[in-house]
């Protein structure tokens, strides 16, 4: 008797799975149209001719990888997210923590701070040509204090890099502090003032307490901000066009050029080699993670 | 008892379900409910399953199967069935059908330099047709009046003879028939340029109206001629100026005017007199007028975006019942007398009204529902009349279509396409285009086409133009054209070398231009001689600069397509830092000599007789300049005979100077390939074969030349537009000159085939050369250093392609 009521239960159990399933179907229906098909597409015809039409095994991997353009880049994509993630990721934080610890005026600053996300990106990118051209406002303000004449085109040469670099913290600082700030919500005041009353400063609160908590958060961020890093693409293209400073030459961009030319098989060798790299990141962080716990 | 046996089903399942524990009847009772909903629940879940089964096997069935390309179709009368696309199974759905036919009516026999006048209906409703004559020499002599009767044309003998004016000499200009029952024509006088109204009294003989208007006024050589007038039934008279009409009294009082678009040619003028209203067209639309007072009573729009006809060769006429008729390129539309809305009764796409070497001139409402319409060639000459009548089981569209795209509209494409229709009725010909014949597409437009074609679709046949074709080449998208190529050179044979530049070493033939631009320059033997490379560009020394002044843009364009072979390797169109060096050195010595600017300023543009806009291959057309004296040559991109025109009259005022060829280079043009993927890849075939037709390649758009041997000689020995002439003129100086002759006609074919080096400037690369020496011509960077930059931009758009 005992046996036949837990067979129930078990199966009653089993209802709320099966719930959540029936609720993720269209969700799943619509990953799976919209992101795994066409990603299953994308390997297919990263081994086929341009119209998908024959094998030729891995003759697009050789000939993407020895691509000069390919190499460019990526390696200008990964330089930037070297450059711009951490100053992103570090700026963010260092914001949210001032707007948390700031008791007047926390919707102003907020507010002021989230404004880049508000404006259209072509309205923005007008701004920053009126700043940066070499009529711009930033090479008459220099006139002025040096008494020089500043003629310099700030988003081609050596400054188009850290340019860019600019205008991708300017638009996302603000996004990622909220996201900080939606984390340190998270931690009980309880703990902050457990700490203070053991004499904790603020450097040993940060260190003990919010960091640690904030773990999961420095995730989302770092995959938000990396998949960001991705969208600049449409900063350099206003600014500079569809052939910019080689320093700031992107993975989209090629894919753009590539599209237009129908080298739909490099896109797709292209793809597979960002998700390769993307997977490697990840392993190695999932490997990191792994023998952290182990040590703990 | 009973519930036992009803719950017996279940009373077994549960037994199963809980293993023998059996329960009480009560308890029986609520498990059987209980089991009942729980099927339900499943039933329901397994409903929502399949949705959302469905759902996705519907957008995935959607992704497969649609892309069905919108057909655009005529109007449909009323009553009639919503036509079938041609590509759609309904299953047993019957076929639309009726549809407007196309008929010739045959014209009474007219003479090579004769010229349509006017097509109307007069006294007891009847169809007359009015043509003017022209002697040998081309000069008036006349004109000649028929009538329509027993489906023939029936002269009027002698009808000029009674009308003509006995006191001056004219040429007839228009006829028409007044709604107070009286003919009225009007005149030019060959001797004065002034212009004449007659009326045709009972007696036969004319009667001069408001002679006073017409009389040029004080100071002026010319007096109003206006290009159409109307007499109302109480004898008022409207006469048509460039963008409005007057009313008039018969004795000459003005009345009032009513507001009209603005026409800009003296043969055309679009509205018609009713008895209470005058319609015609404004900008907003087309508008009724109250006759009695002339204000405007309703205005009645085209349908926004699509607007249906266009102002410029559109004819407006009555249906008798307040509604209104408008015909044009796109078809013939009609709105009801209280309506607002167009309906498009025919396709001008299916029939004459889509011929781009024609236009309609005259349309009327026969007496059963059937129209004529007469079509012209340019001056009046080529007269073509049809009569369309309503065939009742005749597909309301037809069954086949196919597709033709191109970036930029292109007239001669468009020719194709109504010849092709009408050798093929059972077939539709769409053309497409991004944007108009001088638009400027965006890669927008490019990454469109290539989703349709990487699907396997998109047009049957491509205008390449603008388009990556060499990619499409290697990628296999375009199909093999050499059978057609080796048919047309059997049959009507091309150019040679255009034919061999086009043929890969393989033999296949991928892409070929349907038409070929020439760029010539015009001057002394000195300065001809300069052209030959970039050095002795650069080392020219004359009294006056070599080129005419433009912009830097305009400069580097025009070098980099005449000293192309030079400059860019013509396998890869590479360019090497030295030799980019030398070319910006040179732009700049010859920009500093003419006064080139990067951008010109308003008081500068007036001055040189340039403008900031970005020219085709850079090249402005300076041979006026050259004859002004501002420049050693001038340099022209012929597109057409008209372009020989003011060259020719600029030679003949400089026997010194002679006109050729630069590196025997031509501009190919209308590049066509079919696509692979076509599901009707043997009329996509007929379809180029149309288009390198004599009947299609004679015609000129201002487009390119033909590349057709017979089609050439034929432009050689034509005489249609002989009394064509055209003048320039900028300030004090002007310059004219006519339409080129045979021999002059000749020289210029012997030029076109003597070209034998195609270029096609990559518009990418030249962008980067441009973008990337602004800073040198500003003077901010050196050329080294300009070229470097660039290089380093071609080196990766290079290497994008590698």
């Amino acid at each position: 008797m005992d046996r036949d009521c837990q067979n129930i239960r078990c199966r009653k159990a089993r209802h709320p799975a099966r719930m959540a399933y029936l609720f993720l179907t269209p969700s799943f229906l619509g990953v799976t149209v919209f992101f795994v098909l066409p990603f299953l597409d994308v390997v297919r015809r990263s081994f086929s001719d341009a119209m998908g039409r024959f094998f030729v095994g891995l003759e697009n991997y050789e000939s993407v990888w020895n691509n000069q353009a390919f190499r460019l880049a990526g390696g200008n994509t990964i330089c930037f997210l070297a450059a711009a993630l951490p100053l992103l990721f570090t700026g963010s934080l260092v914001l949210s923590l001032m707007v948390y610890e700031t008791k007047n005026c926390k919707g102003l600053f907020k507010t002021s701070l989230i404004l880049p996300m508000a404006v259209p990106a072509a309205a923005m990118v007008l701004v920053w040509k009126l700043l940066l051209c070499p009529d711009g406002a930033v090479n008459q303000l220099l006139m002025a204090l040096t008494g020089q004449i500043w003629d310099r085109d700030w988003v081609n040469g050596r400054t188009a890099f850290p340019m860019l670099v600019a205008t991708y913290l300017w638009k996302n600082t603000g996004y990622d502090m909220l996201l900080w700030l939606a984390g340190l919500g998270a931690i009980p005041d309880s703990l902050y003032d457990a700490a203070k009353m053991d004499g904790a400063g603020f450097f040993d609160r940060l260190r003990y307490i919010t960091l640690p908590n904030l773990k999961n958060t420095m995730a989302l961020v770092l995959i938000l901000s990396g998949v960001n890093v991705f969208r600049v693409y449409r900063e350099a293209y206003l600014l500079t066009g569809t052939y910019p400073d080689p320093s700031i030459y992107m993975i989209p961009h090629l894919f753009g050029h590539w599209f237009l030319t129908l080298d739909i098989q490099k896109m797709s060798t292209g793809a597979m080699f960002l998700v390769m790299f993307l997977a490697a990141v990840w392993g190695v962080a999932f490997v990191g993670r792994g023998k952290g716990r182990r040590t703990e | 008892m009973n519930l036992d046996q009803e719950g017996s089903r279940e009373m077994g399942l549960l037994k199963n379900l809980t293993n023998g524990c059996v329960p009480d009847a009560k308890e029986r009772c609520k498990e059987s409910v209980k089991m009942e909903k729980v099927k339900g629940r499943r039933a329901g879940r397994l409903a929502v399953l399949c949705l959302f089964v469905g759902i996705g096997a519907g957008i995935l069935g959607g992704c497969k199967g649609g892309g069905q390309r919108e057909v655009l179709s005529p109007a449909l009368l009323p009553g009639q069935e919503l036509p079938a696309s041609p590509n759609q199974d309904f299953g047993d759905v019957p076929e639309a059908v009726g549809r407007y036919i196309e008929t010739a009516v045959e014209l009474p026999e007219i003479g090579a330099n004769d010229r349509f006048v006017s097509f109307f209906k007069g006294k007891d409703n009847e169809m007359e047709l009015y043509i003017a004559s022209g002697d040998d020499l081309g000069r008036p002599a006349g004109a000649r009046r028929f009538v329509w009767e027993n489906n023939g044309w029936r002269q009027d003998e002698g009808w000029w003879d009674q009308v003509k004016p006995g006191d001056i000499s004219v040429e007839i200009r228009r006829v028409f028939y007044g709604l107070d029952g009286k003919y009225y024509f009007s005149a030019m006088g060959t001797e004065e340029y002034i212009y004449h109204l007659y009326q045709i009294n009972e007696e036969g003989e004319s009667e001069e109206l408001l002679k006073e208007l017409f009389l040029p006024g004080a100071g002026k050589n010319y007096g109003m001629i206006p290009p159409k007038a109307e007499v109302s039934r109480d004898g008022k008279i409207l006469i048509y100026g460039m963008d409005e009409a007057t009313l008039y009294e018969p004795d000459g009082k003005r009345l009032f005017s009513m507001e009209k678009s603005w026409g800009g040619t003296s043969e055309n003028s679009i509205g018609y007199m009713t008895e209470e209203e005058f319609v015609t067209m404004t900008e907003e639309g087309v508008i009724r007028y109250r006759l009695s007072d002339g204000q405007p009573i309703q205005v009645i729009s085209f349908d926004g975006g699509n607007r249906l006809l266009s102002e410029e060769h559109c004819i407006l006429f009555g249906d008798g019942d307040g509604g209104i008729y408008v015909a044009g390129e796109k078809g013939l539309a009609h709105v009801g007398a209280e309506g607002s809305l167009w309906e498009l009764l025919m396709d001008g796409s299916l029939n004459a009204m889509g011929m781009q070497n024609i236009y309609c001139q005259e349309f009327l409402q026969g007496n059963e529902k059937d129209y004529y319409g007469v079509y012209v060639s340019d001056g009046g000459v080529g007269i073509e009349m049809y009569h369309y009548t309503y065939d009742p089981d005749m597909a309301a569209s037809p069954p086949v279509t196919l597709t033709v795209y191109g970036l930029k509209d292109n007239s001669t494409v468009r020719q194709a396409a109504a010849l092709f229709q009408k050798s093929h009725s059972d077939v539709r010909v769409e053309v497409l285009s991004s944007v108009e014949e001088r638009g400027t597409p965006s890669e927008e437009m490019i990454r469109a086409l290539n989703t349709e074609l990487l699907n396997g679709k998109g047009a049957d046949v491509l205008i390449l133009d603008g388009l990556p074709w060499k990619s499409y080449e290697e990628k296999g998208i375009l199909a093999d054209m050499r059978q057609i190529f080796t048919d047309i050179q059997k049959e009507e044979p091309m150019m040679e070398q255009v034919v061999s530049d086009f043929t890969r070493e393989d033999g296949g033939i991928y892409q070929m231009p349907a038409r070929i631009g020439i760029p010539v320059v015009i001057g002394n033997e000195l300065a001809r001689q300069a052209f030959d490379n970039i050095e002795t560009m650069a080392g020219y020394k004359g009294e006056k600069p070599l080129m005419a002044a433009d912009t830097y843009e305009n400069l580097l364009c025009l070098m980099a397509n005449l000293q192309y072979q030079q400059l860019f390797d013509s396998r890869e169109g590479d360019i090497t830092e030295d030799l980019l060096v030398r070319y910006l050195e040179t732009a700049k010595g010859i920009g500093e000599e003419n006064g080139s600017r990067t951008m010109f300023t308003e008081e500068e543009m007036e001055r040189l007789w340039v403008s900031n806009n970005k020219m085709p291959y850079g090249i402005r057309g300076t041979s006026i300049n050259y004859d002004y004296g501002s420049c050693a040559c001038g340099v022209e991109n012929m597109l057409g005979l008209y372009d020989l025109i003011i060259p020719k009259a600029v030679l003949k005022k400089h026997p010194e100077a002679s006109m050729e060829s630069i590196h025997r280079i031509y501009f190919p043009r209308i590049l066509i390939g079919v696509n692979q993927g076509s599901s009707k890849p043997e009329l996509a075939r007929e379809f180029v074969r149309c288009l390198f037709s004599v009947e299609v390649q004679k015609e000129e758009f201002f487009d390119g030349f033909p590349v057709n041997l017979r089609a050439q000689e034929e432009n050689c020995i034509s005489t249609g537009k002989n009394d064509i002439s055209i003048g320039s003129g900028i300030g004090d100086y002007h310059i004219s000159g006519e339409w080129p002759n045979t021999q002059e006609r000749r020289e210029l074919y012997e030029i076109i085939r003597s070209v034998s080096v195609p270029v096609m400037m990559d518009e990418t690369i030249m962008n980067m050369i441009v973008d990337g020496a602004r800073d040198y011509f500003d003077g901010k960077v050196s050329a080294r250093e300009a070229a470097a930059f660039i290089c380093r931009k071609i080196t990766l758009y290079r290497a994008e392609q590698g």
